[in-house]
């Protein structure tokens, strides 16, 4: 059953904060690999001559919700167990315009 | 310099690394939590009763805490050592300041500088950047994540008219 090491009660332990640091390197080459840390293909979404990031994003949501639905309809993800942020619509909605103009400044 | 990998494949790809992190630790990937704990670090360094008694950093260093141990930040350390290693193997790897065609670097600097402020306080605000809230909670379907997400469009689409000298 998944999540596997909250499962274990082992979050924070030493073997959970190795895998985050394996989840990381993949996270990062990842990124690398598919152009999202340069920050001219970023900006690139804001006028329309590269809309990498787009692509890359949704097809990760869209990849990582089928994952979690599929996990969950099979009965080896206990979803409910999940981290979720609180929702302070109002709150999001504003730190998502900042974040948005601070992006397309500053390009990450 | 090696091109960039097909976008769709490479978004495939994240989407198993973001659902291995839920299935494993029951949580997403985030980016934005490392940098707010590395700057409260450094702060504490200069300052600690000032941000030990902050009410938003206080509980980082609450009880004798590093505020640096936790799940998020090695996350973070990980993540920097992944794209390094991609942009090595890729013959990416080389100092510049990226940048459009029409400004300086002194102009880029100034820009990246304002930009990160903005981003660094609405993370905060969001609890969470485009990782946290805009992959991890959209990929759950959360309705705040979404909202964010597209307010993120909203902002950057809303300026990128100002600041076109900056990328065109």
């Amino acid at each position: 059953m998944a999540p596997v090491l909250k499962l274990a009660h082992m979050a924070n332990s030493p073997a959970d904060l190795f895998v985050a640091v394996c989840l990381g390197f993949f996270f990062g080459l990842v990124l690398e690999t598919g152009g999202l840390a340069n920050c001219r293909k970023i900006a690139g979404v804001f006028y329309l001559y590269d809309v990498t990031v787009v692509k890359v994003m949704f097809s990760a949501i869209l990849t990582a919700m089928l994952l979690l639905y599929a996990s969950s309809a099979l009965g080896i993800l206990d979803i409910s167990m999940l981290y979720l942020p609180d929702t302070f619509i109002i709150s999001y909605i504003l730190a998502g315009i900042i974040l948005g103009v601070g992006m397309v400044i500053g390009g990450y | 310099m090696k091109r960039y990998i097909n976008p769709y494949i490479a978004g495939i790809a994240l989407g198993f690394v973001l659902f291995a992190s839920f299935f494993l630790c029951g949580k997403g990937l985030g980016g934005s939590a490392a940098w707010a704990r590395l700057s409260a670090w450094l702060m504490h360094l200069i300052a600690p009763a000032h941000i030990e008694n902050s009410p938003y950093f206080g509980h980082y260093f609450a009880h004798g805490k590093n505020p640096l141990h936790v799940w998020l930040v090695f996350l973070g350390i990980g993540t920097f050592i992944g794209g390094l290693v991609s942009s090595f193997l890729n013959g990416r790897s080389r100092i510049e300041v990226n940048r459009g065609p029409a400004i300086s670097v002194r102009g880029r600097l100034i820009y990246a500088l304002a930009g990160g402020i903005l981003v660094g306080f609405a993370s905060r605000l969001g609890l969470g950047c485009t990782s946290g809230q805009g992959l991890a909670g959209a990929s759950l379907l959360s309705l705040g994540s979404w909202a964010f997400l597209f307010s993120v469009f909203f902002g950057g689409y809303a300026t990128a008219y100002l600041v076109k000298d900056g990328w065109l």
